[in-house]
């Protein structure tokens, strides 16, 4: 298990990082004007990461608990 | 509210962002889903392989599955970016090209209307022609020869909103030459490279061209055209482009015999250059077949008066020397 976490810390840091590019690319570079969406799309793709990563923990628990009370 | 793109300047208009046609971000989306299908695949090789009865594998499938849901969405993320800040931004007086090279790599440039020279619409194939979109292409006689609006919606009528826009920029100037400093012109590229960029002939082309100008005394226009790949009105505007002036195409107009003749003949013969109009304020504009640097100061030498310059075609400029200019007595015939 511990391998495991292990692992999945090194990719979440990256993918966190990739996430973090995408955001800061966003903002640098962004054309300010009447009708910016950009702070729409931050604010939606931020809610779409975590959601699936929460989802994603959420599920892998649950399905956990379930087979340990299974077996 | 402020507009903060770059070197803006106080604007009484709304100033209007093009972006390319939402159906570009196809591709992209269609490659997002492909990347996703491994997330439901792997649940059943997974199966086949055991590790969907272990609790710890089950868990892993799940974490590391949302992990790699979140860098599928974060690559569309990437060329959604690329798609919402790669923009043309049209002001009231120029336009603007805000080009996304590749991630931290923007480049701009802008474009005044009053350089606009031609326009051109193009709308390629079934989808574009469905859906309304293509490319504008925008010629001008400024260090960027060459403005391309890719496949954005509704070009035909964004391509005459553009075109009134550089008129109306236009008019005033004319007004205003009288204030107008003659300007000395370098070339910005090298016709070959114009002519190629603006799709008139290959690179193919330019190498043969300039394989058989050796000897030939002949100019690199003239070999292209000789070849039939360029026509003269081609070498005219490619000549405008390069020296970023304006190209006259002398067929159209009606010259005045006075007008022309402000040049004297000799210099008129010697450089190929003929005036054409001169304002009211005084400004001659000067029509010459090839431009240059030296050329230009040269006639600046000759005259007082302010000048604007003008490129036409040879062979109508000669056409103007034979029909403007008085014959000259053949001395050797008078005796």
């Amino acid at each position: 298990m511990n391998i495991l976490i292990s692992i999945y810390i090194i990719f979440f840091l990256a993918i966190a990082t990739y996430v973090g590019i995408n955001i800061f690319h966003l903002v640098k570079f962004r054309i300010g004007f009447r009708g910016d969406k950009t702070n729409v799309a931050i604010g939606l793709y931020i809610a779409i990461v975590i959601g699936v990563i929460t989802i994603s923990w959420i599920g892998g628990i649950l399905a956990y608990n379930q087979l340990l009370s299974t077996t | 509210m402020t507009h903060e793109y770059p070197n803006q300047q106080a604007y009484n208009d709304e100033p209007l962002i093009v972006r390319r046609h939402i159906l570009d971000l196809l591709l992209p989306a269609v490659w997002s889903l492909i990347m996703l299908l491994p997330v439901s695949l792997s649940y059943v090789v997974f199966q086949a392989v055991g590790i969907t009865s272990d609790p710890a594998g089950v868990l892993a499938i799940w974490i590391f599955s949302g992990l790699y849901i979140v860098f599928v969405i974060s690559f569309f993320m990437t060329e959604w970016t690329f798609w919402y800040q790669d923009a043309w931004i049209i002001t009231h007086d120029r336009l603007i090209d805000i080009a996304l090279v590749s991630l931290f790599n923007r480049r701009l440039s802008q474009l005044s209307f009053n350089q606009i020279q031609d326009i051109q619409v193009e709308m390629k194939g079934y989808l574009q022609n469905i859906f309304n979109y293509g490319n504008i292409n925008v010629q001008s006689a400024g260090r960027q020869s060459f403005f391309q609006l890719q496949s954005v919606p509704r070009p035909a009528g964004l391509a005459s909103k553009i075109s009134d826009k550089s008129l109306l920029s236009q008019q005033p100037q004319e007004n205003n030459n009288v204030q107008q400093k003659v300007r000395v012109i370098k070339p910005s590229h090298r016709i070959g490279e114009i002519l190629v960029a603006e799709g008139r002939i290959t690179n193919e082309d330019v190498i043969k061209a300039l394989q058989l100008q050796p000897g030939s005394g002949k100019k690199l226009g003239e070999i292209l055209q000789e070849a039939d790949k360029i026509t003269r009105q081609d070498i005219v505007q490619a000549l405008a482009s390069q020296y970023r002036i304006p190209g006259i195409d002398l067929s159209r107009y009606d010259l005045d015999g006075a007008t022309v003749r402000i040049i004297p003949k000799s210099i008129a013969q010697q450089y190929l250059a003929i005036a054409v109009d001169r304002s009211p304020d005084g400004v001659i504009s000067v029509a010459m077949a090839h431009p240059s640097t030296e050329l230009v100061a040269e006639l600046m030498s000759q005259f007082d008066q302010p000048l604007t310059f003008l490129v036409a075609d040879e062979d109508y400029i000669k056409e103007a020397i034979m029909t403007y200019y008085p014959l000259e007595l053949d001395e050797n015939n008078d005796n």
